[in-house]
């Protein structure tokens, strides 16, 4: 999921890290409604109500959101950063595991807050939401960057845009019978899927089990690092075997 | 460009607007005092596109479900977190508030753990608008208004240069 970079992806690496993070962004999304009342996973929203609070004169709200979004931005600078500044294949390994390792830190941060030291204050919450929407930036400019900007999981506006097209793509025999037009839709409507999914397993989970829900949405992301560290692991082992080493490079060899 | 100066015109942004912020008093602390009811109304949004503030009982009845009925109220908000309401002078409640959001959603918490969720639609040192807040996308069914109450304490605090 993790380890290959942008054309080099698969629709198979694309769709298993577009579900995945996907249900983390929309537990994200609902468990910060629930207990904050602020959403964390999008900031399309987040423009509207800053430029209505600067038109109400609400200067303390307007830069409150401002931090929101900067933190955001900052997430996604990040994630970038790290990527394109990886070299070998195990330092893009890590590079883009990075990302998902602060983003677990930043939400378990936020969960162990709530569990023991919040006090219903405004600026705690203020910090909180800004913590949220710093992680959510981790993975969404995580998600972006190493899909090439096929995999967008944090915020369905553009993605509902897209599958508006697609559906309207398909209407027509040519596009149902190209396979990127197939795949694409398939990806979208995974995403959109798993964000709602993530979002009701989030509200059912939090009036359940209350601020572990986080524990849970780290377990989610923790998969999707794993996952690539085994199958880095797999490749590894492969190519140390000479037999099989010799056997990928006589058969690559042959195609050639 | 090296990556911890950037970081470092990241934290300072941050502490500025910080810093910003904090020069503007928090909805959280403008709120605590002692704010009379003055209306209370309830809102929707009629057929011909206009607002109108005329509602049936049927209507009434099913948005006040979870709707406590607060009318001619004096409601004194405590920076400790905690707010009484008044009736006249007799204590008709006391409970806790607390302000979420950005600063826009007022949560009471009743003794008996029922939530009441306002969105803050405006707050300044003299009136306080808020909204009763059922629907993430539905807003301003009921809207009540309140005036700051003059209170002696009040009054010494805004003479303070």
């Amino acid at each position: 999921m993790l380890r290959k970079y942008s054309n080099h992806r698969s629709f198979s690496d694309n769709i298993k890290l577009g579900s995945l993070t996907a249900f983390s962004a929309g537990m994200v999304n609902v468990i910060s409604v629930i207990v904050f009342f602020a959403f964390t996973s999008n900031v399309t929203g987040h423009y509207a109500i800053l430029a209505q609070e600067i038109a109400k004169g609400n200067w303390y709200q307007a830069v409150v959101v401002f931090i929101w979004i900067s933190l955001f931005l900052i997430g996604n600078f990040t994630s970038n950063y790290l990527i394109i500044h990886s070299k070998n294949s195990t330092g893009q390994y890590m590079a883009h595991a990075i990302p998902v390792i602060l983003e677990i830190c930043a939400l378990l941060f936020v969960g162990a807050y709530l569990q023991f030291y919040y006090s219903d204050t405004l600026q705690e919450t203020e910090i909180l939401v800004g913590t949220m929407l710093f992680a959510m930036g981790l993975q969404n400019g995580l998600t972006a960057s190493i899909s090439n900007s096929a995999v967008k999981t944090t915020h369905l506006t553009g993605l509902t845009t897209d599958l508006g097209i697609l559906f309207s793509m398909l209407t027509k025999k040519e596009y149902r019978e190209d396979r990127a037009v197939r795949q694409k839709t398939k990806l979208l409507l995974a995403i959109m899927f798993s964000y709602m999914a993530g979002g009701i397993t989030s509200g059912v989970f939090y009036y359940k089990v209350g601020n572990a829900t986080f524990l849970f949405i780290s377990l989610v992301l923790l998969i999707v690092i794993l996952y690539d560290y085994y199958k880095l692991s797999v490749t590894r082992f492969i190519f140390r075997r000479p037999l099989i080493k010799r056997l990928i490079i006589k058969q690559s060899g042959e195609q050639a | 460009m090296n990556i911890k100066y950037l970081y470092i015109v990241f934290l300072l942004t941050l502490v500025l607007l910080a810093s910003t912020k904090s020069r503007f008093l928090a909805p959280d602390k403008l709120i605590v005092g002692s704010w009379e009811e003055v209306s209370w109304k309830y809102e929707k949004v009629n057929h011909k596109g206009g607002s109108s503030f005329e509602i049936d009982e049927k209507q009434k009845q099913e948005i006040t479900k979870n709707l406590v009925i607060h009318q001619s109220e004096t409601w004194e908000f405590n920076d400790d977190g905690s707010l009484i309401f008044y009736d006249g002078e007799k204590v008709k409640e006391s409970l806790a508030w607390n302000v979420k959001g950005r600063g826009n959603i007022l949560e009471l918490i009743h003794n008996n753990k029922t939530l009441e969720d306002y969105e803050i639609q405006e707050i300044t040192k003299d009136s306080l608008v808020i909204h009763f807040h059922s629907d993430l996308q539905v807003r301003g069914i009921v809207k009540l208004t309140f005036k700051r109450k003059r209170t002696e304490k009040y009054a010494q605090e805004i003479q303070q240069p």
